[in-house]
């Protein structure tokens, strides 16, 4: 049966590469970002590939409610009923957001990262509660372990774990498979020009692992998955030693 | 950020920076402060892509099919798309991209930069004759679509970025009946038999091309073989699997050719050659790119690279000059990793690597005795007005290249003219003095 995804955050990096990994599989898709021109293009490219049907739906999580995610949804599974997947791969990272006295950037970090990301994935609990689907969600080894840069990211990131894992729960009889990724360093612009301290990985790989554990109910796992052991080191490290760290 | 980019033959490093757009805004808004240089898969020998203090903009993330006439066989790409990648895809459509540079990872990008050419030269010309408009980008001008008649367009192809950022290109197709290729691999005993070979089979066939060995001294110089392919109307079940780029992987490998591993290893070929069945029959995605797998010919220079020279002379000049050479070859005991030969037809265009002829190409381990020796070939190539290949050479200079090339001013006041406050730079600019 033809299948269909949504992905959220489809404009670029790791998102862009979901989508091109999942129509190169057949299956339609719903694209998703503010940069409406570079989607479209991305659709047109993947009609003409892979013979796919490819839909762009403009979304701002930055400004999104309870109401607007809701009409989104509804428009996303009337667009395509036979949905069964849905990967949000969108978030920000703000450049002030390292302990300065201004937390403007605040507000937007968290309405994007999670608030933004919850609404649509409570939307989209509601379509696929009673179907064998997955709802995938992007969060960061920065979720780890509180650490003096990118503080309001790990925030955001670490609640909207939480809201999904929240969720995970609460669907646990159903067939709805909830899966959330502590991403690692990925070669996107999140990471151009950074110094970065353990290897990166591409794009596509890390989206060909999320395609391939797509029927597994997998809960919170690393990707790729070298970061398992390193978390374990990072979150037991004495305190003396952590607040040494400069990273 | 500093950044250190080698070209492909690992003789030339510059220190640059790099930048990797993936959205079209990220491409109005580059900084101009420095001379900016468009980069697809910096698989040009030379430093065509990079330069000292210069931001080369990879533009691989623009790697998109934007239309596609499947009835009339004319695509239109995104500039960042690997050739072997679209070509793949065109063979499940029944078309193909009728010129093919020799590794699947080059973009289109780079197939226009320097006016490419493939094993299909003869038939088919050079990159320019299936280019029916560029999109491209110059922070003066903004976005401009350019059409054959045009100078810029003219300018642009075999341009090596220096007219601004392609940005597409629509690329007419050559139709095909099925998705196998005949492969005639006939053995020659020396070079005048492989050139007779391919001058008078060279209507017949759809791909020419011989592997040489350089090594042989006296009658037996340039023994080899001649591949003869044809498209055949037969198809079978294709599911490609994508292309990796394998040719930068490994950076540490010490230098492993030699006077003699160089002739062993022609000799290798040679037997590996003389096992496989002379006519086969193969699929087109395995018979586009001959090189694709055996990237480890590459790695064997190690990390002081190599050196290619290649030349296109008339066919009524080749012999005298192909006597020279291999004269020098011996004279300098010179070895030769790599002797190939293909057949050329078409007009000269600007300082791009296009005309008629013969095509000789050698390669050689990268040495003090190397350049001697390409400074030999270069006196062997003026005296009988060869044409040589700059993508392929990283220091062939400017006085060079205004003796090989007899539009080189022109050429270069057109870039002038086109780019007038020298946003583009590169290092082959500079060495080039255009
Ligand atoms: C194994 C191998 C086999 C080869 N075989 C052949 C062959 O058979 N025939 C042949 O002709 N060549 C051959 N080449 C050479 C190669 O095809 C050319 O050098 C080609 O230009 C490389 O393209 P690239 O994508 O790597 O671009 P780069 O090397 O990065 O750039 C090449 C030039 O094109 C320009 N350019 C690239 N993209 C753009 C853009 N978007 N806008 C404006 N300018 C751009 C660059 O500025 C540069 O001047 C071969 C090279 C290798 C490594
Ligand atoms: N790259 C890394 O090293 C890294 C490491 C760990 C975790 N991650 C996580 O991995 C995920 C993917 O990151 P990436 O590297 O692919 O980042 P990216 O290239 O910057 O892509 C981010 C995507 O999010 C979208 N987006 C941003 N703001 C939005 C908004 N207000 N509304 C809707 N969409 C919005 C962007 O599209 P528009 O701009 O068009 O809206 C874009 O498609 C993110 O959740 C990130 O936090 C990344």
């Amino acid at each position: 049966m033809k299948q269909a995804a949504i992905i959220i955050g489809a404009s670029s990096g790791l998102g862009r590469a979901l989508a091109e990994a999942i129509a190169r599989t057949g299956t339609d898709v719903i694209m998703s970002a503010r940069a409406e021109q570079e989607l479209q293009i991305l659709a047109t490219h993947l009609r003409i590939r892979y013979q796919i049907q490819a839909e762009v739906i403009p979304l701002d999580l930055a400004t999104l409610t309870t109401a607007t995610a809701k009409n989104y949804v509804d428009q996303c599974f009337e667009k395509m009923p036979h949905c069964s997947q849905v990967y949000i791969t969108a978030g920000i990272i703000d450049e002030l957001d390292k302990g300065t006295e201004a937390v403007d950037y605040l507000p937007k970090l968290m309405q994007v990262n999670c608030m933004g990301i919850s609404y649509v994935m409570n939307a989209c609990c509601q379509w696929l509660q009673n179907r064998s689907a997955n709802i995938t969600l992007i969060s960061s080894i920065a979720a780890i372990r509180p650490r003096g840069s990118n503080i309001a990211y790990s925030a955001s990131k670490i609640a909207l774990e939480y809201m999904a894992l929240g969720l995970r729960h609460h669907f646990a009889q159903s067939p709805l498979r909830i899966q959330v990724y502590r991403a690692g360093y990925m070669e996107t612009a999140l990471s151009t020009g950074k110094k970065l301290l353990f290897p990166v990985a591409k794009p596509e790989r890390v989206a060909r692992v999320l395609i391939k554990n797509r029927h597994k109910d997998t809960g919170l796992i690393y990707v790729p998955v070298f970061w398992l052991p390193l978390s374990w080191v990072l979150q037991y490290l004495p305190w003396f030693i952590f607040k040494k760290l400069k990273f | 950020m500093p950044y250190l980019i080698q070209s492909f033959d690992k003789t030339t490093t510059t220190i640059g920076s790099l930048v990797e757009p993936e959205r079209y805004r990220d491409l109005w808004n580059l900084p101009l402060h420095k001379p900016i240089i468009a980069r697809g898969a910096g698989l040009s020998y030379c430093a065509a892509s990079a330069g000292n203090q210069c931001v080369s903009v990879d533009m691989r993330n623009f790697n998109r099919i934007l239309s596609f006439d499947e009835i009339n066989g004319i695509i239109t790409v995104e500039a960042g798309i690997p050739a072997g990648e679209l070509n793949n895809f065109l063979i499940g459509k029944n078309w193909v991209l009728p010129v093919l540079p020799g590794y699947p990872a080059i973009t289109i990008g780079g197939c226009i930069g320097f006016n490419v050419h493939g094993k299909s030269q003869y038939k088919v010309g050079t990159f320019i004759n299936w280019v029916k408009s560029i999109t491209l980008f110059h922070p003066d001008t903004g976005l401009q679509t350019c059409t054959p008649d045009t100078e810029l367009f003219q300018l642009t192809v075999g341009g090596m970025g220096l007219t601004g950022i392609i940005i597409s290109a629509t690329i007419a197709l050559k139709k095909i009946d099925g998705n196998l290729m005949s492969i005639q691999a006939m053995k020659v005993p020396e070079i005048q038999t492989a050139v007779e070979v391919m001058a008078t089979k060279a209507e017949e066939y759809d791909y020419i091309y011989a592997w040489n060995n350089f090594n042989l001294r006296g009658k037996h110089f340039g023994k080899g073989i001649v591949y003869l392919e044809n498209h055949l109307p037969d198809r079978k079940e294709l599911n490609p699997k994508p292309y990796i780029n394998k040719l930068n992987r490994f950076k540490k490998i010490p230098v492993l050719y030699n006077g003699l591993t160089v002739k062993t290893m022609n000799r290798v070929y040679e037997l590996m050659d003389a096992l496989q069945p002379r006519q086969r029959v193969i699929d087109l995605v395995q018979a586009s790119f001959p090189i694709y797998n055996k990237e480890l010919y590459y790695y064997f220079f190690g990390k002081k690279g190599f050196r290619e020279y290649q030349v296109i002379f008339d066919l009524d000049k080749w012999q005298a000059a192909v006597a020279e050479i291999q004269k020098i070859i011996a004279q300098m005991n010179m070895p030769i990793a790599l002797g190939s030969l293909k057949i050329f037809k078409g007009e000269p265009h600007n300082i791009s690597f296009s005309g008629s002829g013969l095509c000789v190409t050698i390669d050689v381990p990268n040495n003090k005795k190397s350049i001697s020796f390409f400074e030999a070939l270069d006196k062997i190539t003026l005296k009988y007005g060869g044409i040589i290949n700059l993508s392929k050479d990283s220091r062939a200079d400017a006085n060079l290249v205004k003796h090989c090339f007899p539009h080189y001013e022109q050429f270069k006041q057109g870039i002038h003219r086109h780019d007038p406050n020298q946003y583009f730079g590169s290092e082959i600019r500079t060495r080039l003095d255009l």
